[in-house]
Order: C-alpha cells, then structure tokens, then sequence
C-alpha cells in the first residue's frame, strides 16, 4: 500500500465533477502525513466514535469512556458523575450534535439523550421509560439528525426512529409494524439522509428506507442477489447525499452503494484482491466529502480510502508500524472536517487521526533506504534542470542524479575507480547545462566532468588540476559554473577564475585561468570564488568568501573590486563574506552574505545598501536567491526559507511545519526551473514548489479563554463549557484575596496548534502586549481593586493575526473594609447600638422615675403642710419681682433705643465716606474744568496767529472760568471755616434794598446767556426801603447762592426773589424766597440738599457743575444768622426756597445814609433831563424810580417814533436809555433816526436781548452803550454818570 | 502754541474730527487748537448727539468727553465703536484717576487725555492718528 503510494510520489488526482480543473489542483494531495492524538496525549480512550467541533471552535470527541474537549493542546474529559446530576449521563458516546441556538445534544450508548445548555451549564436527561410512550424509545442512540424542516431524529439500536419534540420534550416513535408494510424496516436504525426533495433516507439493519414525512410511509430497499442493482448488503453504516442529490451507502459486507433515489438504482463499489484501485474493504463504516469534494470511505479494516467519483477508482491508505506519518488504525469510525479545513478520522482503537486538508506548499524530493526510486544520498549542493524535464541533483557523496518530472525517474551517475565513464567523484559541488545540453558537473576534490548524450548514451569528459600543467583546471574544486553570451564557460573555483578553451575534440579542452593580484582589490587576495553569476546585461559577477563581490571585466581580463569596504558607509559592512550573487527584475544585484544578510547593489551607482528588511535575515546565511514570476524573491538560508514581497516589502518565512523537509538549506543549490518551479536543496531533501501554490492559512484563528484559575485552581471547568466563554462582554469579578490570577487560552486552528503564536495584554496593568506563545496562559498577582480588560489575539501557523482579540473584563472589588457599603452598614450599626443603649437606659430610668414618684408622694404631702406657710411669703416676694421686671423693660427698651441711633449714626458715617469720595472726584472734575479753559486759552494767547477777537473771547473764558474757579474755592474756604466754627457773624446794619438791587446786576451778569429766563423782582423790594440789624455780606451771600441754584437749574421760565414781612407777626421773622419754575427736587432728595456734597445727580437731561457745596454753605449761613431754611419743590414744575432770619428793624430815618446809591450826594443830575424810550411801564417806572433819585428830568416815549419826535422837538434832553423792541419803530431804526439830527447826543441801549450780536448792531446804529435786561440800579446809573459828567 | 509745534506742518482738511463736549469753552478751546489744521470739526453737545453726528459724518476721530448730560462718553463711545468699529476715539475728561482711564479703553477708547489739555497734546495724540 505505501509502497505504492511511494512509487507514485506525484500524487494521484482527483478530478472533481463539479469543481473546476483550476481548483482541483489545490486539492492534490502529496505524500499523507496523519497527525496522530491518541491516549498517550490525553485522549481518554481510543475508541473515538463522534467528533464536532461547537461555535466557540473546541473539538469534542465522544469515546467509548468520556467525552473529551480540545483546544489543540488539552483535553478536558466529561464523564457520568453520580454524585453530580448535573453531569452526563454516562460516558459511553455515540453522536454529538449542536445546534443552531449553541445547544450541545449528546446522543450517548446507554444513557439516553443529553441536552447541554452551556449558556447556564446545565445538563438535561431524555431517558427511555418503559411506561412513558412519549419517552425516548430507547437509551442507546446511533445518530442525531437534524433535517431541513428542523425535525430533530434520533436513532436507536433497538427502537426505530424518534422524532423530539423540543416544545413539550416528548418523542414520536417510528418502530417496525410486522403488520404494516409501510412501517420502519428494522428496529435498529443506523443513520439517516434527507435528499433535497425532502424524503428522508433511514439506513437500518434490514435494509435502506425511503420515508416520506407527508404520508408517513416507509418504503424499502433490500439487497437482492439476483439484481447487480440492488443494494450491495442489507447492513446499512452510513448514509451521504451529494450535490447531485446522489446517495452514498456505506454497507457492511456490500461495499460502497451508488443510489440515485431517481433511478431507484444502485451501483456497487467493492473489493477487488486483484486491483489497488477498488475500495480497500467491503465493510464500508462512513462516508464524508469534504471541502475540496474529496470523498473519504472509511472501512472496518480497510483503512480509509479517497475515492474518486469520476474514475470510480479509490486510493488506500492504510496504517503502516513502519511508518510514524500512516493512519493510526484502519478501523474508520467516523470522519469530520473543521473549520480551518482540517481533515479528523475517528478510529477504533486508535484514537484520532488528523489530516491538513489545505493544499501542500512545498514538496520534496528525499532519500528513501527502502525504495531504489529515491534520491541516492538526501545532502543536495547543487541543482539545476535541462529542457527536457529533467532535474540535475548534485548530492554531497551520493553522485549526479537526473529525476525526470514525467516519469519520476531517478537516474544516477556515480564515480566508479574502475570505469572512466563515470563521474570523478561523487560529491558534486556544481551543475551546469549550457546551450548545446552538455552537462557540466564540478565536484569537490575531483575536477570537472562534463557529460553528454550522445546516441542515448552519456559520454563523459573529466578535467583535473594538475600544477604542472598549465592549461589545467586551477583547482580540483568546482563551486560554480556558468555560460556567457558568447558560449565560453566560466568555473568559479577554489582557487580563481578559469575559463574553458573549447576545441574541436572535448578530450582536448584546455582553460585559461585568471587570479586575482594584489592591486585588484587593494587590499587583500582572495581567489576562492563561490558564486559566478552573469546579469542582465552580460556583466560577469563573482561572490568572494573573503573580499566581497568582484565583477571581471572579460574585455580587459580584469578584476574589478566592488567591495562595500573599500567605499562604503562600514556600519553595515565591516567583512562581508559574499555567498551568492543575484540580480532582481529591477536590475539591483543582491548579494547574499554568510553574517550581514542582504546588501544591494546597484550597478549603475556603484552604491551599496542594506536590504530594506535586512532585520529579518540577521544570524542566518544567506545561500540563495530567486525571483519567481510575480516578483517575490524566494531566498534560502541556513535557517529556512523567506519570501519577500518587493513591492510592499512583506516577509514571509517558512520552516519545517510548512512542510519543508529541512530547515537550513545549501549553498548554489538554488534553480529556477523552465516551468517556474523553484528548487531548493538542503541536507536532508531536494525542496521544490510551484510558488503560485504557496499560499497561507486564511483562517483567522478565534482565541478563547480555556480556563480560569485563582491561587492556581480552576475556576471554569466545573462543567464542559463555562458561561462565560459565550459571553460577548464577560466579567469577572475577585476579591482582594484572589492574589494570584492566571488565564489559559487557546487559538482553535488545528493546523498546526504548536505554530499558532499569542499575545495577550490587560489594559489597566500592561502598556504592551505580551508574548505568551510558550506558556498560552498569563499569571497576575496582587492586582490593585479595579477594573482591568484582559485581551489576547493569535495568529496561525502562516502567522496570519486576528486581529480582534478576545477580552475579558476582570474587576477586582476592593476589601470590605474599602468599599461604601461598609462604611454605611458601620454606621447604621453604631446608630442600631446607641438607640439600643437609650432604650435600655430610658426603662432603667422609668423603673427608677416610679419608685422616684413614690417617695416624692410622700413628701410632698408633708412639704403641702410646710407650703401654705411658705404661700404668705411668696405674696411680698412678688411685689418684689415685679418692680424688678418694670426696670428690666426700662432697659431693654434704653438699649433698643441706643442701638437704633447707633445704627443710624454708622449708616451716616457709611454715607459720609461714600460722599467724601464722590466729592474728591467731583472736586478734582470741577476744579479742571474751569483750569481746563484757564490754561489752555492762557498758552493759546501767546500764538502771534491768534486774532484780536480771538484774544478777546480767550480773555472772557479765562476771565469767566477763573471767576468760576474763585467762587468754588471761596465755597471751599467757607466750608473749612465752618466745619472749624471760625466763621464770624458780624452784625450791623443791613440794607435788604440795597442787596436786592445787586441780586438785579448778578442775575444780569451770570444768568445762562442762551436761556430764555425772566428775572422777577418786584419792584417795591427795590423801591422800598428796608434795614435790619444783620450780616449784610452773608445775606447777600446766602440769596447769591440761592440764586446761582436757581439759575443753573432753570431753563425756561422765570426766577423770583422776594421777602415777605408778614412773617413778622409771627415769630418775628423775616421770610426771603427765591423761587423758580426748574426741575424741581425729588421729595427724598430734599431733606438731603442741604447736606454738604449732594448734588443733584439723577437728572440725566444736564450736567450740573458745582461742588455741592453752596447750599450746605447757606444753611450753616442761616443758622448763624438765627434762621431757618426750607424748600417747596416738585419734579419739572421748580422750586422755592424759604429761609428766615430774625426781624431786628432799624430806626429808618437813621438808616437813609446807607443807602448808597439813593443819596443824591453820589449823583447829582439836577439840570439834566433824561430820555426813556420803554414800551413796557413797570420798566420804564423802575427806571424813572432810580433816574428821579439824582433830580434829573425824565422823559418817556412809548415807541422809537415817539423817542425820536422827542430828540427832534426838545433839544435839551441830554441822554437816551433806549429799548430796542419797540412798536412803530424799534430801537435800532430810532436810534439810526436820531443820530441823523443829533449826532452828539448819548444814547445807551437798554434791552433784554443780550447777545453779543446785538450789541455790535446797537453800537453799528449808533448807540453809546449798552446795557441789558434786567437792569442793576448801580450799574445803570454808573453809566448814566459816564455821558453826563464828561 | 509752543514754538516747536508748527500748526502749519499738519494739513488735515481731508479729515473729519468729531468733538463731543458739552462745555462751551472747552470746545471752543479744542476747536481753536485743531482749526488752524483745517480739519473738518462736529459739535455734539452730549452722547446721543455724538452718536448721531458720528453716524451722519463718519468722523475720522472722535474727541469724547466722559461726564456729558443724557448719555456720557463711555456709553457714547460703545454705541459708535458698534457701527464704526474701527473710529479712532479719544477720551478726554476732568476725571483724571486711574479708573477712568480703564474705564475709557474697556468701552474702546485708543487714547485718554486729562484735563487740563494742552494744544501741543492734543496735536501730538490725534496726529499720532492721522499720519
């Protein structure tokens, strides 16, 4: 059986019938190796009879004791516990099942039914009873199916066919009727099919049948020796359906049966002794086509089978003790393929077998001791292919060997002392087919052969060193041979470059020999060459041991050094020891170097540089290199071999487990076939691959967590599967105790588990992953409390990742004196305790309080007879209290009072800072502004540029704002006296007349000029006498500053001032007023304003200048004087401010001097006669009042035709006051009227148009002077006495 | 005028000064000064008015007066650096303590004069805008 298999080393073919040619190809299947996992690897018996691999991806074998779960490395074994209910219940398995929703069914050989749950770990028991026909029909299952409707069968060995009904748990039972026909055949149904029609095909012990589940009829199929196209055997194994819907019957004694439930026909495949190709054993066990629509046949004692559908022709394999890699035992059981498409064959008595199913990488050529149709030795140095499919094997002592691809023929040549036909030695070094398809062959130690067919004969030529000789081989040792473009051939030897000189006859090739001097490589000699190589563009490469790559130049018969030492960078270069030279298909030599990896070299630049990927080939040697033809360069070295990608750069190593024969592979035993065939040798096999099939394991292995372990104790394998293992987002949750935690896990990809490599990482504790590939488990201990996610990730045995690693959330909850519920359970006992403590203290004291009222009864009948004693007493006491409690009301009363005028005195003295400050700030703005105007017109005067009517103005705003100025600080200097009651009151005679007629002047000089305000001041207050006994200057003083108020609050309107004597009658009094129609004080500013630094603020419409002073001046004023101050005021209507001062009269005879301006001393006019010319009577009365005083004539003319009739008719008048709005004629015109008659008569304008443009219109028309309303009695006749006295 | 700062050197008839002020003689003061530049001068009498002429001139330089009747300067100055955000304002008052002063740039003024002014300060600080 081996032996065949040997002989034929290419394997055999299967052509599928549905797959397409392109992927039968991957189905090929070399050389079977079975991986074997029985006992002695933990299985726990070797009668393995169910395999299933569940969602999570653990392998389950039923056995004859126990069911095993595996990972890949462990088995975890279930058995019947009788003291656990929750357990299997028995260990003897026949089928298992899963189902959709992760439901284990395990259809065990004596125990029934099982249901696993292993969401909640429970295990449930369907168990026939005998008075229970809904129960299952017997204990002893032989096949769980499922079919397309999702009816649930179970098969018994001797109950027929149960259908579960999984909603109320009960069985239909399907038994054999000796009286209906149409009933199950026999009681011991084996297995079962559904073809797509829905009919379900029950294989029994008599027998297959056809049963429809629509009418409930069974019908039969038996064997019958008369009919070929029966059923071989009436024992039905197994039933398959394919994707024809073709049913495949494994009988026992009747071979495999072809059934076409169609045809209703059967075609027997059976044992043939004569024929290797007929199945191996009638008894046929199971049937299974895997993924490639491989058809495995497992028999009783033939093994297991490939079968071939197409040619009907089956391939045997069978266990062989001689041989480590054959099936284990050739009692098949059953087979199954998982999910990473391998291959697991369940036997009887031999545990399990495993075959990877994915195509084979590589393939090898190697020395078999047993079979003469092998290679002759297994060490390769040197290989290389002819066109004519054969392959050239130099092996280190076994000889030259031709293997033929087609025929997979070894020829061998082999060195015989005798016979000089034959090869010089047989450790050959180097082959070489040049273009005529002469072979030539260098050895080691024994020269040159070449070889060559003629008239299928092979003729050979042997070439030896021999000093003496010149034209001889330089060196008995041949590494390399190669053919340039213009046919001459070039040996790389131990000993420098020699090149063949061919002539007519090959017995009489003679060689020129080339050695390297001293000035070629400026540095050392070295003519060991290991490797010729001619690139692209027919440039001779040579690989020195010792001094690097050379190039010789044939033109020139030259060595050329490109020794990296000589001009390059020497960090990645110190000595290179090149090995092997090769040149990609972008022109780059590489050179591959015994301890420096790959170093790049470009020819046209001269520039050495390290392999992009040098990191990888650190410690190896590289020997040999090869691009195949999508530009991956395939290179050997003495650790395995590497692929690497150019154009992303990618690496891809493979070693042993990719099913290459040897790690470590030989120097110049590198070749590229015609056909694109990569060959590598090694010590121990001729590795060769089509590198289009070397493809990887795309099978993202899944990791889960195998086990959980605390202080070294499992924690998740009290049952088959733990709960957590299903769960999406799992958490566990320790103690503080759980000190030292350690997590296993496993990848579930079965290639090859001891290649599957892992990382793992809890975030939280580790910043990166770790590599736990040796240990697949990671131990922590003393984590702190906390929340902590363990997560781990795997790759395959082509180190393919997946990338989303399972997680495991861990919490370690902190010590129970750490966590709050503690802290609040400490308190609430506390709190239980004290209340505790006061209930028992309170009963104690209510028992004691009891006896306590006791006593107290007693006594207090005595201490009654001592009271009405005591009562006479308390009467006086009594008095006493009371008085007590009047004084103590009297107190609290005196404090409450006290406390309220200290109250407001603080909310004084807070009011008092804030006005101090308000006033600093306010001083500071009233004083700058006037100092503003002062300064800025004062340095402005200096400017030569400056008009005179400029100066003019400048010279009235200085003179204005410094008067403002002198004011604010004469009110400043009244306030500090005050405040240091230094102001004097001097009292005598005060003429309230007099200050009346000044109060008309100051109005005229400091009223708003632009404002439309009448002055009222009625005129007997100016005609009427009147002196008291007072301070004039402070008098006058308090009415300007009433004044000044008035005026800067008034807008329209009017002021009036006056006093009234009534008042005298009273409280002899005399009452002053200035009254005004202005904005009015608010009521709750009143009391205020008289405070000092108030000012009226709120008014949003103006600015009010001022300090804040002046009214606080005057009622400090009139309190000196012996007076009061008041004010009548409402919002937008004005204000009247009242004061008094005491009424002390003056004999007024005595008084008359003292009114200055009325003595006829001062102005004496008596022979003068004066013109008003005044529209309005009370003017013109005020005005003839004080002109009458001086004796002088006055005349009144009504309007400006009147007043220059007058000037015209009476010559004598000597002086005109002249209004200027007038009817008839108005002033100007008069004026204008008069000047043409009498130029030399004074005319003084007298008008209440006061603007400086109509003063210049006055003088323009010919006026004297002017003076405007209302008119000041001194002033007016100061100007009077200026025209008439010059 | 002090001799070193020649009036004549400046020319700003293309400009346009705002002047809010409700003083009349330090406006008549601030106008002596800056006419002789040529510069085009608004009155406004207080804030409202100095909103009002800012928007119908689009003055190139606001003179702004703090303490004025109905709406004071720094209300004033807010309002016009709304519409004219990039108007140069000057504050120039009789309050003349740190806080005004602050008080001035957080509603947006560029600069601060404190009264008493002199004519070669006020060259100086509005020629530092102009040119």
């Amino acid at each position: 059986m081996i032996k065949s298999i040997q002989k034929k080393l290419k394997v055999f073919l299967i052509i599928s019938f549905i797959t397409v040619i392109s992927i039968s190809t991957f189905a090929q299947v070399s050389e079977m190796s079975f991986k074997k996992i029985s006992l002695k690897d933990g299985l726990s018996h070797n009668n393995v009879y169910a395999i299933l691999q569940d969602n999570l991806g653990f392998m389950w074998f039923g056995t004859q004791d126990g069911l095993n779960r595996y990972d890949g490395y462990k088995f975890i074994i279930y058995r019947h516990d009788s003291k656990n209910k929750n357990s299997l219940s028995t260990g003897n398995f026949g089928k298992l099942y899963q189902d959709s929703n992760g439901i284990f069914w395990f259809g065990t050989y004596g125990g029934g039914l099982n249901r696993y749950d292993p969401k909640t770990n429970t295990f449930k028991h369907y168990i026939h009873k005998i008075e229970d026909p809904q129960s299952i029909s017997s204990n002893q299952t032989l096949f769980l199916f499922r079919d397309n409707d999702n009816d649930f069968w179970i098969g018994t060995a001797n109950g027929g066919i149960n259908k579960f009904n999984e909603k109320d748990e009960t069985f239909t039972r399907y038994l054999p009727d000796p009286d209906n026909p149409n009933s199950l055949s026999h009681i011991r149904a084996k297995c079962m099919c559904q073809t797509s029609d829905g009919i379900l095909w029950i294989g029994t012990e008599d027998g297959l049948n056809r049963f429809d589940k629509k009418t409930g009829d069974f019908k039969h199929y038996k064997h019958n020796p008369q009919n070929d196209n029966s059923i071989g055997s009436n024992t039905v194994q197994y039933l398959v359906v394919d994707n024809d819907d073709i049913i495949w019957i494994a009988t026992r004694e009747g071979g495999l049966n072809r059934f076409d439930p169609k045809k209703e026909k059967f075609t027997r495949y059976l044992h043939n002794h004569n024929d290797q190709t007929t199945i191996s054993d009638n008894k046929v066990e199971t049937i299974f086509i895997d993924s490639y629509n491989q058809f495995w046949v497992g028999t009783y004692e033939g093994g297991l089978n490939l079968f071939d559908p197409q040619t009907g022709k089956f391939k045997h394999f069978m266990h062989d003790a001689k041989n480590p890699e054959s099936i284990s035992s050739n009692r098949i059981e059953y087979i199954y393929e998982d999910k990473s498409k391998v291959l697991w064959i369940a036997t009887r008595g031999g545990g399990i077998n495993k075959l990877d199913l994915k195509p084979a990488k590589f393939k090898n050529l190697v020395h078999d001791p047993d079979n003469p149709n092998s290679l002759p030795q297994s060490s390769i140095m040197a290989v290389t292919s002819d066109g004519n499919d054969n392959i050239w094997i130099g092996t280190d002592g076994g000889g030259l060997v031709k293997y033929n691809l087609k025929s997979q023929q070894f020829f061998k040549f082999k060195n015989d002392p005798k016979n000089k036909n034959t090869i010089t030695k047989n450790r050959i070094f180097s082959i070489f087919v040049d273009k005529d398809g002469v072979i030539w062959a260098g050895t080691y130690g024994g020269g040159l052969n070449r070889i060559e067919l003629i008239n299928g004969e092979y003729k050979i030529n042997r070439y030896y060193s021999d000093p003496k000789i010149k034209n001889s081989i330089p060196s008995d040792q041949i590494n390399s041979i190669i053919e340039d473009n213009e046919g001459n051939i070039w040996l790389g030897t131990a000993n420098g470059l020699s090149k063949i000189i061919k002539t007519e006859n090959p017995d009489r090739y003679y060689f020129k020999n080339y050695f390297q001097q001293l000035s070629d490589t400026g540095n050392i000699v070295d003519n060991y060459l290991g490797h010729l190589f001619l690139d692209s563009k027919n440039r001779l490469w040579i690989a020195a041991y010792y001094s690097g790559l050379f190039e010789f130049d044939r033109k020139n018969e030259k060595f050329i050094s490109y020794s990296p030492r000589k001009n390059q960078p020497k960090e990645f270069v110190t000595d290179i020891h090149a090995l092997t030279v090769f040149e990609d298909s972008e022109n780059k030599l590489w050179i591959g170097t015994e301890s420096n990896g790959i170093v790049q070299f470009n020819p046209e630049t001269n520039k050495f540089t390290p392999h992009p990927r040098n990191e990888v080939f650190q410690g190896s040697m590289i020997v040999g290199m090869l691009e195949d033809d999508m530009k991956n360069v395939w290179i050997s070295t003495s650790r395995g071999l590497t692929k690497y990608t150019i154009w992303n750069q990618t690496i891809n190593n493979y070693t042993f487990s990719h099913q290459l024969e040897s790690g470590g592979f030989n120097r110049n035993s590198a070749h590229k076939g015609f056909d694109g065939t990569l060959y590598f040798g090694s010590n121990a096999a001729l590795s060769y691959f089509n590198p289009l099939e070397v493809t990887n394991n795309p099978y993202k292995p899944k990791v889960v967590i195998t086990d959980f372990k605390i202080l070294n104790t499992s924690e998740w394998n009290n049952g088959p599967i733990n709960p957590k293992m299903n769960e999406k987002n799992a958490e566990i949750v320790l103690t503080h105790n759980d000190y030292f935690i350690t997590i296993e896990f496993a990848a579930l990809d079965y290639t090859t588990s001891s290649e599957n490599e892992y990382l793992y990482l809890l975030e939280g504790f580790n910043k990166e992953w770790i590599d736990a590939t040796e240990t697949r488990s990671a131990t922590f201990t003393n984590l702190d409390p906390g929340v902590y996610t363990f997560k781990v990730k795997a790759c395959n045995n082509d180190k393919i990742w997946n990338d989303e690693p399972t997680e495991l959330k861990i919490r370690i909850v902190p010590p129970v004196w750490k966590r709050p519920w503690f802290y609040i359970s400490e308190i609430i006992i506390f709190l239980i305790l004290l209340w505790l403590f006061i209930r028992m203290r309170t009963k104690s004291l209510t028992r004691d309080k009891r006896i306590l009222e006791h006593k107290v009864d007693e006594r207090t009948k005595e201490i009654n007879s001592q009271k009405e004693e005591l009562a006479a007493q308390a009467e006086s006491l009594e008095v006493i209290n009371k008085q007590l409690e009047e004084h103590q009301d009297h107190l609290e009363e005196l404090v409450k009072i006290r406390t309220a005028d200290l109250e407001i005195a603080k909310d004084k003295a807070e009011e008092a800072d804030r006005l101090k400050s308000a006033f600093l700030a306010n001083m500071s703005h009233e004083i700058r502004t006037p100092m503003n105007a002062i300064i800025g017109f004062s340095n402005l005067l200096s400017d030569p540029e400056m008009t005179v009517d400029q100066k003019d103005e400048m010279i009235n705003l200085i003179v204005k704002n410094s008067n403002t100025l002198l004011t604010l600080i004469d009110d400043i200097i009244d306030i500090a006296k005050i405040e240091a009651e230094q102001l004097r009151i001097i009292e005598k005679d005060c003429n309230v007349q007099y200050i009346f007629q000044n109060l008309v002047d100051y109005f005229n000089e400091n009223k708003q000029v632009h404002l439309d305000v009448k002055f009222i001041i009625k005129d007997h207050y100016l005609i009427n006498k009147l002196v008291i006994k007072s301070d004039p200057f402070r008098l006058h003083q308090i009415l300007i500053n009433l004044l000044n108020n008035a005026i800067k609050f008034t807008e329209t309107g009017f002021i009036e001032v006056g006093y009234d004597l009534e008042r005298r009658k009273i409280d002899n009094c005399i009452l002053f007023y200035v009254k005004d129609s202005g904005i009015g004080i608010k009521p709750e500013q009143q009391k205020g304003i008289f405070t000092r630094f108030t000012r009226i603020e709120d008014n949003r419409k103006k600015i009010y200048r001022g300090a804040g002073l002046g009214l606080s001046i005057t009622k400090n004023l009139i309190h000196l004087l012996g007076g009061k101050i008041w004010v009548e005021s409402e919002i937008d209507k004005g204000s009247a401010f009242y004061f008094t001062i005491p009424y002390k009269p003056i004999d007024s005879s005595k008084d008359e001097p003292l009114i200055r301006y009325n003595t006829p001393s001062k102005h004496n006019w008596r022979d003068k006669t004066i013109l008003v010319a005044e529209d309005e009577e009370s003017n013109y009365k005020f005005l003839d009042m004080v002109i009458k005083k001086t004796d002088a004539e006055v005349l009144w003319a009504k309007t400006g035709l009147e007043a220059v009739q007058f000037c015209q008719q009476n010559l004598k008048i000597n002086l005109v006051l002249m209004d200027i709005k007038m009817p008839e004629m108005d002033g100007i015109e008069a004026i204008k009227e008069i000047r043409k008659s009498r130029k030399d008569l004074a005319i003084v304008v007298q008008t209440a148009f006061s603007m400086p443009e109509d003063r210049i219109l006055c003088i323009e028309a010919g006026a004297d002077d002017f003076i405007a309303k209302p008119i000041g009695t001194d002033k007016l006749l100061g100007i009077i006495n200026k025209f008439l006295s010059s | 005028m002090s001799s070193e700062l020649k009036l004549e050197n400046f020319n700003w008839s293309n400009k346009k000064i705002l002047i809010a002020e409700d003083e009349d003689s330090n406006f008549r003061f601030l106008e002596m000064v800056l006419m002789r530049t040529s510069v085009k001068i608004f009155w406004a009498h207080d804030g409202i008015e100095a909103i009002k002429l800012a928007k119908l001139h689009n003055p190139d330089l606001i003179l702004m007066d703090i303490k004025m009747p109905n709406m004071d300067g720094l209300e004033a100055t807010r309002e016009i650096k709304k519409f004219l955000p990039d108007v140069h304002i000057i504050a120039q008052t009789a309050f003349a303590t740190e806080n005004d002063e602050k008080l001035s740039f957080e509603a947006g003024c560029s600069d601060y004069l404190s009264k008493p002014i002199r004519a070669k300060k006020i060259i100086e600080v509005v020629s530092k805008y102009f040119e």
